[in-house]
């Protein structure tokens, strides 16, 4: 094939690349990105999960703004409109929807920002479960609390 | 950065990382915001913590969380949630830059791309602090 070929994927920049790389259709194509991996590494894996939670929060970040302050009165809702707005279930799972997804982007993101500065895999996985675990209890955490307000187990 | 320096970051000491992650100079456009987009991301990290713990009042019922809003009203709070809208339109829409240039579009416009983020950010920031401060 002569003359430059069309563009593909961007798998990443190539090992060899100088800092500051842009890739350019009329180099060949196994210098302007990464071979195609045979299966995905967990990075890969991570990083499209942070990319699909990332998307998911546009969407649901976007409701909770709308539904919690920009529609009602003042900005804020009072504890029986809270309670009211949790009890439907399209807004519960609206919410539920940004709790995990907002958690689970953070704890992607937390590991990535951590893998920048500890390169010993042995303290990395140790900082990849204290952030699931982490990750985990707030989840739970919230899904109590929202469970308790909406069953009404609290005081009047 | 040289390529030299790329190759030898795996040996620097955690201190020395972190001092070569925080140094701005020589940096390109796209690094600054890769640092601005770290930087929004920890902000919201623990701006979610502490809401986290301010929701969690609404376990003490009507009285616990009407004595909240009086304090999500206040000038400070108002002034930060500002602030707060600024760091999470920045990081969502440099994350959707980024998440873009994985499908091989925008590479060649970083910088382009990078000041309409920021430009966007700003105006969507200038319109929520009048709606929320005015």
């Amino acid at each position: 094939m002569t003359g430059p070929q069309p563009a593909r994927r961007f798998l990443g920049r190539p090992d060899q690349a100088y800092p500051g790389f842009v890739p350019d259709d009329t180099m060949p194509a196994d210098a302007r990105t990464r071979p195609r991996p045979r299966s995905r590494s967990a990075a890969s894996r991570l990083w499209l999960i942070q990319a699909l939670t990332g998307v998911f929060l546009i969407a649901f970040l976007g409701i909770h703004l709308v539904a919690q302050h920009f529609v009602a009165p003042g900005g804020l809702r009072d504890y029986e409109a809270v309670v009211a707005y949790l009890r439907e279930p399209l807004a519960l799972a609206a919410e539920l929807g940004l709790l995990f997804s907002v958690i689970v982007h953070a704890c992607v993101g937390m590991r990535s920002a951590i893998v920048d500065v500890v390169s010993d895999a042995t303290r990395l996985r140790m900082a990849s479960v204290a952030i699931t675990t982490v990750g985990t209890l707030v989840a739970v955490y919230a899904l109590w609390v929202t469970v308790s307000v909406i069953a009404g187990n609290t005081p009047p | 950065m040289t390529a030299s320096d790329s190759r030898t970051l795996g040996t620097m000491s955690f201190v020395r990382r972190l001092a070569y992650w925080l140094e701005p100079r020589w940096r390109d456009p796209g690094w600054l915001a890769f640092a601005l987009n770290r930087l929004t991301g920890h902000i919201l990290v623990l701006y979610l913590v502490l809401h986290m713990v301010v929701l969690s009042q609404l376990l003490d019922g009507a009285e616990g969380w009407d004595r909240l809003l009086g304090l999500f009203g206040s000038r400070p709070f108002l002034v930060g949630d500002t602030l707060l809208i600024a760091a999470i339109v920045f990081h969502g829409l440099n994350g959707l830059r980024v998440a873009a240039l994985t499908f091989g579009m925008g590479a060649r416009h970083t910088t382009l791309l990078i000041l309409l983020v920021l430009g966007v950010m700003t105006i969507v920031t200038a319109f929520a602090g009048w709606a929320i401060l005015g």
